[in-house]
């Protein structure tokens, strides 16, 4: 097949068409065509459970396609294996690194690296063809004598040459791969050398588990440059960054661009894709919808290509309303079982009818900090005091659990990270979800059922829970709906503090605005809301003040209204000097070094 | 006589490094094979059964020569702990099954399978077979301490050694090795680098059985003289206990299977013989040592000293 090029003129990369795939019933890709061309950026765009992901491993050989084919530079291929893509010269980068936390950085990059092919056959038929090759001897001065000819296969000391030559050649395989297969410990050279063909700036030699997340995601985009990949996919690689890392990444991708590389970038972050890709294609409910030019889209047009229809993509903000100190946390200090310092000296105050935005890099403490609210986790040193509504008595909620939190009177609602981890029973129905809340309050022995089945029925009415019925088990449903049943059942027990951890974490942007959406109802009800979050852009336009936290220490509490992205992302990469030695500071302190020079 | 007891502790030890050793290797794929002990009474079982074979073809002991005796003995224990390794292997990485259950089930398989053939082939000659096997280096008839100690075992624990010291480099120094230890701690990881998961998960468990079942071969021709004996799973339990004793590492093993052994021969040595308590009491001790060892290790907890990360899990690609 010839190269086929496209009206820019520039060579195919890869074809996928007519590609399908789907898991038992559920369809995951349907009859998809893409082309990627060389020396390109393309954006792969669409909602979470669009297909974006499998997608991309049936190119990286971690799924097998159903139907379709796959074109590489032209030529039709099969890929069966992560080999196979790297034969191809395809790398992919996960969303959730694929690296083994205990060997080094140089060890991950070299790890499943092949022999140079060495054939036995080709080599001694090169050598035969080579000792049959005319050698055109002059060994008189006579200037008329004829020039002889030498062939050595024809002489017996060059037959016996070339005979010991191809006998020994098994031999030569075997010391070569006995070579190869040594590890020296001079073995990180090649790696380092492309490593800094791309100015990256990185310690090779630590453990994986010393890496800060950027340092883990340079290890992974070094990995697939070392192994020769042309093709780069990367799956949500601004997911985990500062802006400022983003802003480090986006440089070598297009560095990577000019080199002539291909790369696909997985995302649904609109102000991205328009800011780094060439063109972008959409794919909607495992379909690829368009292809269009970056430098013709708008965001509004490609937020109508991924979900379909226009949406509202405002985020209302009403101004608090009946402030007043609901929840003082003052000096709180933990250290975990590792001997990380997750809390540092956190000190804020949650007040009623406002909603409180925490911001950080994933890991900073966030999650400890909720947990200890909660009354899961107790702190080493500081204290929490409720405050309640009309001015009642103030409790401290240190060193008590849930149970007597609860007991005392203090409405705590807490939506957690791990939905079906600590939130809901996955193989729980509905209703006995429901009923995790309220058990207490049964009969002397019998469960009282009716009321968790009515507040079920409710919430799959209200929040448009998509499930077949009220019994089946939450684990069979999307990771939207599991959500909604969760934040239902939460705000259900009408709460004066709600707690949120990631409540739009892998939801699509409908689910996603109904959570803002009733976030701002309880604010309205007069409810302190307590919302951390990952996304900047829904920060900045969903909180009233946003709280930035890093490495457990809170660096900064900034207006809402006023704050920037970029002022955020600082504050999260901000640590004292004390703490630069810190496992967890250690890049985010270079970081900042940067940004001051 | 503190130089008998050494001796012979040295001399028992080759049969915990040969258990440890395979079962490291098999335990750094992520496949935890509690049929160890089952593995090593099969290779047991492999080389009575290889003995008496051996004995039958040449017609009578009288007629053996050291070099075919020994050949048939050895090759009998691979097969059969090969044998053992592959129903293990097959039902736990291809058909992806409970790893513990699994182990479990061969190690009472293999025990009734050593009692089986056992009880069954005719004995006769197998003392002249351990001879061949014990045969150790031309020493002095009063040795002195260097012979007594370095010199004197049989050639099954100089294999046992050397076997520990190549498995503890290919671990360590080479690129096979670092495959492996990538696929027992992150198999998703290992797979998208493009090593083969199945391909390591099933080479490593299988050397490593055949490596264990060579324990059973020196237990019954080495360490018993040619007499069968049925018990020999306790040692593999004591084998993989090592196991996490030396925190996966075969070189450790050496000095760790010596300290296990001496342990083990600590009640004949010491103690008044006339309270059986006593003995039974220290003989308690390996697996003691092994608790208080993995107490310590969790509460290090180094990470370089902690089970491969995916031991006891099995792998699917396309998981989701």
């Amino acid at each position: 097949m010839e190269k086929t090029y496209a009206a820019s003129g520039k060579p195919v990369a890869i074809r996928m068409q007519g590609v399908s795939k789907s898991f038992g019933e559920v369809v995951a890709n349907k009859d998809v065509n893409l082309t990627v061309y060389e020396g390109e950026i393309l954006s792969l765009l669409g909602e979470n459970g669009s297909g974006k992901t499998t997608l991309m491993n049936m190119l990286s050989g971690i799924y097998f396609p159903d139907e379709g084919e796959i074109f590489v530079k032209g030529k039709p291929v099969v890929i069966r294996s992560p080999r196979d893509a790297y034969h191809n010269r395809i790398g992919m980068v996960h969303q959730h690194f694929k690296l083994v936390d205990l060997f080094t950085g140089i060890d991950n990059i070299i790890l499943g690296e092949e022999m140079p092919k060495f054939s036995v056959r080709d080599n001694a038929r090169a050598m035969k063809e080579e000792a049959h090759a005319a050698r055109y001897v002059v060994d008189s001065d006579d200037s008329s004598a004829p020039v002889k000819t030498v062939r050595d296969d024809e002489t017996a000391k060059g037959k016996a040459k070339l005979a010991a030559k191809i006998a020994a050649l098994p031999l030569v395989k075997f010391f070569k791969r006995c070579k190869f297969n040594w590890l020296p410990r001079s073995r990180g050279g090649r790696v380092r050398a492309v490593a800094e063909k791309y100015g990256f700036d990185i310690n090779l030699n630590q453990k994986v588990y010393d890496m800060s997340v950027s340092e883990k995601q340079t290890v992974e985009i070094i990995k697939v440059l070392y192994r020769g990949a042309d093709i780069l996919i990367l799956d949500e690689p601004t997911a985990v960054l500062t802006p400022q890392e983003t802003e480090k990444l986006f440089d070598v991708l297009r560095a990577m661009r000019e080199d002539g590389k291909s790369i696909i970038i997985i995302t649904h972050k609109l102000n991205e894709v328009m800011e780094i890709s060439d063109r972008v294609a959409v794919l909607r409910k495992g379909e690829h919808i368009a292809t269009v030019n970056t430098a013709d889209a708008t965001i509004p047009m490609l937020t109508e290509l991924m979900v379909g229809h226009k949406t509202e993509l405002n985020i209302e903000r009403d101004a608090p309303e009946g402030v007043e100190d609901r929840l003082v946390v003052e000096g709180l200090s933990f250290t975990d079982r590792e001997g990380v310092k997750k809390m540092d000296g956190v000190s804020f105050t949650a007040r009623s009818g406002e909603i409180l935005g925490i911001a950080g890099i994933a890991g900073s403490g966030q999650r400890e900090l909720l947990e200890t609210i909660a009354g899961l986790i107790r702190p080493e040193s500081g204290a929490i005091t409720y405050l309640p509504p009309e001015g009642g008595k103030p409790e401290n909620l240190v060193r008590k659990s849930p149970e007597q939190i609860r007991e005392l009177g203090v409405r705590l609602s807490f939506v957690p990270e791990d939905r079906l981890g600590m939130g809901l029973v996955g193989n729980m129905d509905i209703i006995d979800n429901m009923m995790l809340r309220s058990y207490r309050r049964g009969n002397f022995i019998f469960l009282d059922r009716k009321n968790p089945k009515h507040l079920a029925e409710d919430i799959i009415r209200d929040l448009e829970v998509v499930t077949p019925s009220s019994h089946t088990p939450v684990r069979r449903l999307s990771g939207g709906n599991v959500q909604k049943v969760l934040v239902g059942r939460e705000i259900a027990a009408a709460p004066t503090v709600l707690m949120a951890a990631y409540p739009v974490r892998g939801l699509d942007i409908n689910s996603s605005y109904t959570i803002y959406r009733l976030l701002n109802e309880q604010k309205k009800r007069g409810v302190a809301v307590i919302y951390v979050g990952e996304d900047l852009d829904v920060l900045v336009e969903l909180c009233d003040r946003i709280m930035v936290i890093c490495a457990g220490q809170v660096t900064g509490i900034v207006d809402g209204k006023t704050a920037t992205k970029e002022e955020i992302g600082l504050l999260m990469t901000l640590i004292s000097d004390e703490h630069k030695h810190d496992a967890d500071g250690k890049h985010t302190a270079k970081e900042e070094d940067k940004d001051e020079a | 006589m503190f130089l008998t007891y050494l001796q012979s502790s040295i001399r028992l030890s080759a049969v915990f490094l040969f258990g440890a050793t395979g079962e490291t290797l098999t335990e750094k794929s992520g496949n935890l094979n509690l049929g160890t002990p089952g593995i090593m009474c099969m290779g047991g079982a492999g080389c009575v059964l290889g003995a008496s074979f051996y004995i039958s073809m040449v017609g009578g002991v009288q007629n053996a020569s050291p070099f075919g005796a020994i050949l048939t003995t050895i090759l009998m224990t691979l097969i059969f702990s090969l044998l053992g390794g592959l129903i293990y292997s097959f039902i736990t990485i291809t058909l992806r099954c409970n790893q513990n259950v699994t182990g479990l089930a061969l190690t009472t398989f293999g025990v009734g399978l050593l009692s089986f053939c056992g009880g069954r082939v005719d004995k006769t000659g197998f003392s002249t077979i351990s001879d061949y096997f014990t045969r150790s280096f031309p020493i002095s008839a009063d040795p002195n301490w260097f012979e007594t100690l370095f010199l004197s075992y049989g050639m099954l624990v100089y294999i046992a050694i050397i076997l520990a010291i190549i498995v503890a480099i290919v671990i360590r120094k080479t690129r096979v090795g670092l495959n492996l230890r990538a696929v027992g701690e992150n198999p998703a990881t290992a797979d998208a680098a493009g090593v083969s998961v199945t391909n390591y998960k099933y080479g490593a468990t299988l050397i490593g059985s055949m490596i264990a079942g060579l324990g059973g071969l020196f237990y019954i021709m080495d360490q018993r003289y040619g007499n069968i004996e049925y018990t020999i799973d306790s040692f593999g339990w004591l084998a993989v206990a090592l196991v996490i004793f030396t925190v996966w590492r075969p070189n450790w093993a050496i000095l760790g299977s010596i300290l296990f052994s001496m342990l083990y021969l600590l009640s004949s040595y010491v103690g008044d013989s006339s309270f059986p308590a006593q003995a039974a009491a220290i003989k308690m001790v390996p697996y003691l040592v092994t608790t208080v060892v993995l107490v310590v290790t969790s509460i290090v907890s180094r990470r370089e000293s902690q089970p491969p990360a995916s031991l006891g899990l099995t792998y699917f690609r396309e998981e989701r």
